[in-house]
Formats: structure tokens, C-alpha cells, sequence
């Protein structure tokens, strides 16, 4: 479990995945109001992926196709979010 | 010819970027693209069989995997050490001329383009992985060495690829170290690269492209031996 960093808008964290076969999952939080993320497996031809929460509502994305990759993860929105992986 | 005055120019830049004593390293290139073109096969493959044995678990699709897994650690090692011997290249290479070559080979309408992208697809890679590599440093310009990599030696980069234990299918991509200075230079890389739009494990093709176009200048301009080589691809640009 990585500990929950929180992100400005247009703050960006670098996190790893499991290696293939094992889950990887995200969280991620609006510290107020709501709250768009994104993330991004940091391999070849990836698409970015989107995330939207609601006020301090919890959200788990599994992120688990990152497979052993890098994947960045960027607050889109106007608010802070707080996050951390699983591993 | 339209094009003869872009790469007249593109020549006559890239002369004297690479000493006359260094020109022979460039000869590797040759042997370096198709071996990544080869491991660019061999994580697809990964990949594939990957997702055979979730389908399939009992099909001897496992042993295979080890064996597709065996030979990508191997190809990885030789690539490595293809990519160290010509990594002093890039010590001496001025920054803002190497990128307006970089920039250049990205152009679809630069001759160098098609130089540097019939080479690829004909050596692995499938042309969408061309095309990402290509529009990644058209959108910044071309400026990847100078906005992206600035600080980050090339050694550097090489020992923080992924050596693809984990999966065979990061290969050759960027990876934590579980050091906490060169993760967090790590960190502050990929990260300058995603808010400027790229993915900055573009960087070994990128930097194979540079040498690439290196080597086919200095082709053009008929250093050493290997001109001949070049001959299909130059013919329709000849200065």
C-alpha cells in the first residue's frame, strides 16, 4: 500500500503496478467539491483513462493492465484529490 | 527534387556532429534497430500468450511463456549492452541541433522521415508504434532532449529499463529501481514528459531514431563502408 499523496489541480504522481497476473488497484478521493483524475499506463500506444468522484466519496479503479508498467495518475479537475494504490 | 534541399540541410547539419573517429560505432545501428524490432515481437508475443493462458490454462501455453520470457531477458542483455557501447555518441552530441534532427525525422514530409520509418517497419515495428513515436515528439516540437531528457545521461536511462523479469512486455521500459533519489528523478521525468503530452518511454526509439538519422547522413555524405547499405533508401534523395 503506497501512501496517500495529495494532488493540485494539474499535480501529477508516478506510481508501479503488479507484475502480470496480479492485481493493482487505485484510489482515489476528492478532498472537496468534485474531482476528475487521470491515468495513464506508461507504455507504448496507451489511452489516457478518466476517473470522475464525487465530494470525499472513495473511488477504486483496478489498474491491473499496467502489468509491471509505470503509471502516472494526474488531477484533471479543480479540486485536490488524495491518492494511493493497493501496492 | 522537393525534398533535396531539406535533407541538403539535414546533411549538412548533422556533418561533423559525430566525429570522423566515432563513425564506425554508428555501423551498430544496424544490428541495434532490427534487435529492437526483434524484442518488439517478442513482448507482443508476451502478451498473447499471456492472455491464451487465462483462456486456457491447461494447453502447455505456460511452458511457452517461460520460453517467450527466456528469450526476451536474452534479447533485452543484447540490446543493452548495443545501446552502452554507443551511449558516449550522445555525450558529445550539441542539444537543440540534435532535436532539430529529431524534429525532422518526425516530419512526414522530410525524406529522413521515410528514411528512418521504412527502416523500422521493415526491422519489427508495426507502423501505429512508428506513428506514436512520431507524433509524441511532433508535440513537443521535437524538443526531447532539451525539454524531456535535459539533465538525464543516457546512462542513466539504460539502467533504469525494465529488464522485463516482472513481464516480459516492459521490456525496455522505464522502472522503479526501489532506490529513492533515482526513483524520484525517475518520477520527475516521466512526469515532465506526461504534462507535456508524451509517454517517455519513447526514448529508446528516439534515441535509435537520432542515431539512425545519423548514420544515414553520414551515409549520404559517404563516410565509411556502409553507404551502399543506405543506397535503396537515399536513391530518391541524393544530394
Amino acid at each position: 500500500m503506497t501512501a496517500q499523496t495529495t494532488l493540485k489541480p494539474g499535480g501529477s504522481v508516478v506510481y508501479s503496478t503488479r507484475p502480470t497476473g496480479l492485481n493493482t488497484c487505485l484510489f482515489s478521493k476528492s478532498a472537496g467539491g468534485e474531482a476528475v483524475i487521470k491515468w495513464h499506463i506508461e507504455l507504448c500506444c496507451q489511452p489516457d483513462h478518466r476517473v470522475e468522484m464525487q465530494d470525499q466519496q472513495p473511488v477504486k479503479t483496478d489498474v491491473s493492465s499496467g502489468a509491471g508498467a509505470l503509471m502516472t495518475v494526474r488531477n484533471d479537475g479543480f479540486n485536490n484529490v488524495v491518492v494511493w494504490t493497493d501496492y | 527534387m522537393a525534398h533535396t534541399k531539406t535533407f541538403a540541410e539535414f546533411a549538412r547539419l548533422s556533418e561533423g556532429l559525430v566525429a570522423d573517429s566515432d563513425i564506425a560505432l554508428l555501423e551498430k545501428v544496424e544490428l541495434l534497430i532490427p534487435a529492437l524490432g526483434e524484442l518488439n515481437i517478442l513482448r507482443r508475443r508476451s502478451a498473447r500468450l499471456h492472455a491464451l493462458q487465462q483462456g486456457k490454462p491447461d494447453q502447455g501455453f505456460a511452458e511457452k511463456a517461460v520460453e517467450n520470457a527466456e528469450a526476451v531477458a536474452q534479447k533485452w542483455q543484447d540490446i543493452h549492452s548495443d545501446f552502452t557501447a554507443l551511449a558516449p555518441l550522445f555525450d558529445d552530441l550539441p542539444t537543440v541541433e540534435t532535436d532539430r534532427m529529431l524534429a525532422w525525422v518526425c516530419q512526414q514530409d522530410n525524406p529522413v522521415h521515410t528514411v528512418c520509418h521504412n527502416f523500422f517497419t521493415e526491422n519489427g515495428f508495426l507502423s501505429d508504434e512508428v506513428r506514436w513515436l512520431m507524433d509524441d515528439i511532433n508535440r513537443i516540437k521535437g524538443r526531447f532532449f532539451q525539454d524531456i531528457l535535459q539533465t538525464c545521461s543516457v546512462e542513466f536511462l539504460l539502467n533504469v529499463m525494465n529488464d522485463g523479469a516482472d513481464n516480459p512486455a516492459c521490456a525496455g521500459f522505464l522502472a522503479f529501481t526501489e532506490d529513492p533519489d533515482t526513483d524520484a528523478e525517475i518520477s520527475d521525468l516521466v512526469i515532465r514528459g506526461r504534462q507535456a503530452g508524451i509517454t517517455v518511454s519513447v526514448y529508446p526509439l528516439a534515441l535509435t531514431a537520432t542515431l539512425l538519422s545519423l548514420f544515414a547522413a553520414a551515409a549520404a555524405g559517404n563516410h565509411g563502408p556502409h553507404g551502399m547499405l543506405w543506397a535503396p533508401y537515399l536513391q530518391e534523395i541524393t544530394l
